[in-house]
């Protein structure tokens, strides 16, 4: 596959620039307020990791608003994939969520991989969704995917012992990633179904012959 | 989310009874908006199956006040919000707004409208919600595991979830009209779940509760205000009102022209809401 270096050099700095930056700036310092508010349970794991979920959770529906883009019909017109239309925004979302999360897990000497597991897993389940709304034409598909997230953790709180998704550092730690792991690859399926150039068949058509001409009697 | 329009021509009437046709119909809009549909049945099945883990018993009288305090404490209020918040901002998100503005009425009537369909609609709502409780609860007891607490509500206790209610949906359309930026419900949204929760939870200091936005039921908080005299609760439903007028002044102020009767309204909305800060503390 050619990648299409000009074409995403001439790209990058207008998509950069139709990026909003002051929502996932407003929802960085509340996230912050939440670990300052919150900077005692940071001593022991067994607290420490609910506010560094609760933090990633606020920062990941920050992040969503990266795909709220006025600009999507315009740009729909350039000679580029929607993948790598859409690139520069993933781009943005990931460093807006695992930066700070980073930070977090090993300030409070948390397991990084997992809890960026978790974190990812979610990102990628709400970022598929987004940009599936957007190409039903959904304006702000953040607002709506957003405030589903953040239903998301009381929901997941009532699940049996048997399929426990949010867990404190115990025995149950490694089931719990074991599915979060599925739950990431469901997200990265959805993510990849969204990146679909919607004008692509679904099935790629085999050359055909053009059918004889009838002649009229 | 589309623009709805009204089945029968709203008549133009100047004054505020020109607002009530209007009114009423933002209060339709509010009651049946699809994120008080969706968040309803969602509240409703992780009640229910909490109430299963928790209880395992028959639902008696003491149980469904606690339900019903849920309800009016943790779900009406933030489903308002963002239910107000949704239909405030449909027109910018649907691309309406140059469409509204051939509607024979200004842009601060209809928000002033919406504002009245919040008490019309889901503060009365709350009212009823909040009744309901207090017939239920008339004279039982619940028992929790570190003794035993009456759930009886006092009309000062009624009174404050219409209130509550009213200033978070009054919240939600303030901040739809000023910051106009898509991601400002849950910046909005976040910001008032962490300064409630920091305001509410302990350790407490003797007077941080009474200045969150949140009703002080005598039974429920953590502030112990059982013991808080009813008086007291009363100047805290005077406090949520006055929050709530200064969200109607701050709506209004958004709109340009005849913007010095709503600086005016709003000093006097900050000496009410002084004035009811200081006096719910005087018993306290």
């Amino acid at each position: 596959m050619r990648v299409p270096t000009a074409e995403l050099a001439a790209a990058a700095g207008p998509t950069t620039r139709a990026i909003r930056f002051t929502q996932p700036a407003l929802m960085l310092t509340i996230a912050l307020a939440l670990v300052l508010w919150q900077a005692d349970t940071l001593q022991t794991p067994a607290t420490a990791v609910w506010t560094v979920r609760g933090a990633a959770l606020v920062l990941i529906a920050g992040a969503l608003t990266a795909f709220d883009d006025p600009s999507g019909l315009q740009v729909a017109a350039a000679p580029l994939p929607l993948s790598w239309r859409v690139a520069p925004r993933i781009l943005f979302a990931l460093a807006v969520v695992s930066i700070p999360l980073v930070v977090l897990a090993a300030l409070a000497q948390l397991p990084i991989d997992s809890l960026a597991l978790e974190a990812g897993a979610l990102l990628a389940l709400a970022t598929g969704t987004c940009l599936m709304l957007s190409r039903r034409g959904v304006h702000e598909p953040s607002t709506a995917v957003g405030t589903a997230l953040l239903l998301v953790p009381p929901a997941l709180l009532l699940l049996p012992e048997r399929a426990a998704l949010l867990v404190p550092p115990g025995p149950l730690w490694g089931p719990a990633h074991e599915r979060w792991a599925i739950l990431l690859a469901a997200g990265a399926l959805l993510l990849a179904l969204s990146l679909r150039d919607p004008a692509r068949p679904a099935i790629p058509r085999m050359a055909q012959r053009p059918a004889p001409l009838r002649r009229s009697r | 989310m589309s623009t709805a329009l009204a089945r029968r021509p709203v008549s133009v009437i100047p004054g505020a009874s020109g607002l009530l046709p209007l009114a009423r119909r933002e209060a339709w809009r509010l009651v049946t908006s699809p994120a008080i549909l969706v968040m309803g049945v969602y509240f409703l099945l992780i009640g229910g199956v909490g109430a299963i883990q928790d209880w395992r018993d028959l639902v008696d009288r003491a149980h469904l006040a606690e339900f019903l305090a849920y309800v009016c404490l943790l779900l009406l209020g933030p489903v308002t919000y963002i239910s107000a918040h949704l239909v405030a901002s449909s027109a910018r998100r649907s691309g309406a707004g140059s469409q509204l503005e051939a509607a024979p009425s200004s842009p601060r009537r209809r928000d002033l409208a919406l504002c009245m369909g919040v008490l019309v609609g889901p503060a009365g709502v709350a009212l009823g919600l909040a009744l309901l409780g207090a017939w239920v609860s008339s004279g039982v007891a619940l028992t929790d595991p570190d003794g035993s607490t009456v759930v009886d509500w006092s009309i000062t206790d009624v009174a404050q979830v219409p209130a509550m209610v009213l200033g978070a949906g009054i919240l939600g359309v303030a901040l739809a009209r000023w910051l106009r930026f898509p991601g400002s419900l849950l910046v909005g949204f976040l910001g008032m779940c962490v300064l409630t929760l920091w305001m509410m939870a302990p350790p407490l200091p003797a007077n941080r509760p009474w200045f969150s936005w949140f009703a002080i039921i005598s039974w429920f908080s953590d502030v112990d205000a059982a013991l808080a005299p009813a008086r007291a609760l009363a100047w805290h439903t005077a406090y949520l009102l006055a929050w709530s007028w200064i969200g109607v002044c701050a709506v209004a102020l958004h709109h340009p022209g005849g913007r010095r009767r709503w600086l005016l309204g709003l000093g006097a909305g900050v000496l009410m809401l002084a004035g009811a800060g200081v006096g719910q503390l005087q018993d306290w």
